[in-house]
């Protein structure tokens, strides 16, 4: 035999099993003693779930629906009441009882009437106090927000400067830096300059010295060669004269 | 400062309001902060939510307080809502999540689980005596806390099925939009859920069997 399974003895059990197979179910149940078994302990455990209750809430729904009666009661004994009051004024010739008519009115109206309007009072003001609670809650995260933006502000303001002042110091020890940098430069410079001119200057006796010395050396090559020019070798003698 | 209540009392009930669905009421609070269409959402589900949320932590105070949290997600968040499913739905998951994030809150601070909650708290003693003789109410009242307290020792995912199906009345198919799981999960969730406390309530099922 094939049994349903459990999913669907679950939709069995709370009716959302379409007629055709809810009959199936049942023809089922009253063959099948293991089927029956666990949908009766279902059944039972079902039972027992509703015993925890919960109060009952007079809900919205059920307090418009007294209003309205209300409402519809009390046209209806004002229509009666004039109704009344019309066929009194037709019918009887004597003149009205007012005050039986007023005592009429207030004891079958009055307590409706305040009813009602109690009841109406205290409804629309709860509505209004919970619009007034919603209202008052953008109100508050508004201003939350404007605050949260104006302190943001401020901060971001204070950030800037305190950024304003770093950057300046920064700018100022940039310029001190370069300031030495270029003192240092200029004074590498000068002793540059002033090497350069020391060494011209020892050039400049250097060449002196080597010009002169390079001159008296010509001009004693200079004697040498006239010296060799005059110079007569002892063989050209001529012998004859100093025997003469 | 002073919030003019004249100034909502002079428009409060305009029958188109009224006429409203669910959803379109909470695509105005969404797109107009109508604080009208919230309050009419608030009225029509008020009631319901705090069922729920008393159901779901077995303590009907808390279920006041946590249905006004409820609604307080929902207006915060009324940007969130996409309009993918019905407006019940969304916010029977939000009444979850607010019990669940409670429950966890609970835990944290050590002030005991929701599964020892007072039980003058759990159920109608009052409404219980009215009607029945004070021996009665008593016994009821026993066997009513015996039944929530079967329902708190099973596991979140099976107690809540029990309460969306058998407590709230929704359908297999509304409860697995809402728990965003398939249907034949939900139903067997619930097999599960009732065989489990069937196990749990035995001795009091069998007592009255006898």
């Amino acid at each position: 035999m094939n049994h349903p399974n459990r999913e669907e003895w679950m939709a069995y059990l709370y009716k959302e099993v379409g007629r055709k197979r809810q009959a199936e179910l049942k023809e089922h149940l009253k063959l099948c003693s293991q089927c029956q078994a666990d949908v009766t302990a279902w059944r039972s455990v079902m039972k027992e779930l509703d015993r925890w209750r919960l109060p009952e809430r007079r809900g919205v729904s059920k307090v418009r629906w007294d209003i309205k009666w209300a409402v519809r009661w009390t046209a209806a004994a004002v229509l009666l009441i004039f109704a009344g009051y019309a066929v009194g004024r037709i019918t009887v010739a004597a003149p009205p009882d007012l005050e039986q008519l007023q005592l009429a009115l207030e004891t079958t109206l009055e307590p409706a009437i305040r009813q009602n309007v109690i009841r109406e009072l205290n409804r629309d003001w709860r509505l209004a106090l919970a619009n007034s609670h919603l209202r008052l809650k953008d109100e508050l995260s508004g201003q939350f927000r404007r605050e949260l933006n104006a302190y943001t502000l401020h901060t971001l303001a204070a950030s800037n400067a305190v950024t304003n002042e770093l950057l300046t110091g920064l700018i100022e020890a940039i310029n001190t830096a370069q300031a030495q940098d270029r003192r240092w430069v200029a004074a590498a410079l000068e002793q540059t300059e002033l090497n350069r001119l020391r060494d011209r200057s020892q050039f400049i006796n250097g060449l002196e010295t080597l010009a002169a010395e390079t001159g008296d050396e010509l001009l004693r090559t200079r004697q040498d060669f006239a010296e060799l020019l005059v110079y007569t070798p002892p063989s050209a003698v001529v012998p004859n004269e100093s025997d003469n | 400062m002073r919030v003019s209540v004249l100034s909502y009392l002079s428009d409060l009930r305009p029958k188109d309001l009224f006429s409203l669905s669910d959803e379109q009421a909470m695509l105005r609070v969404q797109k107009e902060n109508d604080p009208r269409a919230f309050s009419l959402l608030v009225r029509r589900w008020q009631g319901r939510i705090q069922q729920l949320c008393a159901r779901l932590t077995g303590d009907v105070h808390r279920g006041e307080d946590l249905a006004q949290e409820v609604f307080m997600r929902v207006f915060a968040h009324r940007n969130d809502y996409r309009g993918e499913a019905s407006f019940a739905t969304y916010l029977r998951r939000i009444a979850l999540n607010a019990c669940y994030d409670e429950q966890r809150r609970l835990k944290r601070r050590n002030e005991g689980s929701l599964k020892h909650n007072n039980p003058e708290n759990t159920f109608n003693a009052a409404l219980e005596a009215s009607t029945l003789s004070p021996e009665m109410a008593a016994a009821r009242q026993e066997r009513a806390e015996l039944v929530r307290k079967a329902l708190f020792r099973l596991a979140d995912q099976y107690r809540e099925v029990v309460i969306l199906r058998h407590y709230e009345g929704l359908r297999f198919r509304e409860i697995a939009e809402v728990l965003d799981v398939p249907q034949g999960t939900v139903q067997s969730r619930m097999a599960e859920a009732l065989t489990q406390l069937g196990r749990f309530l035995k001795p009091i099922l069998k007592e009255e069997t006898h």
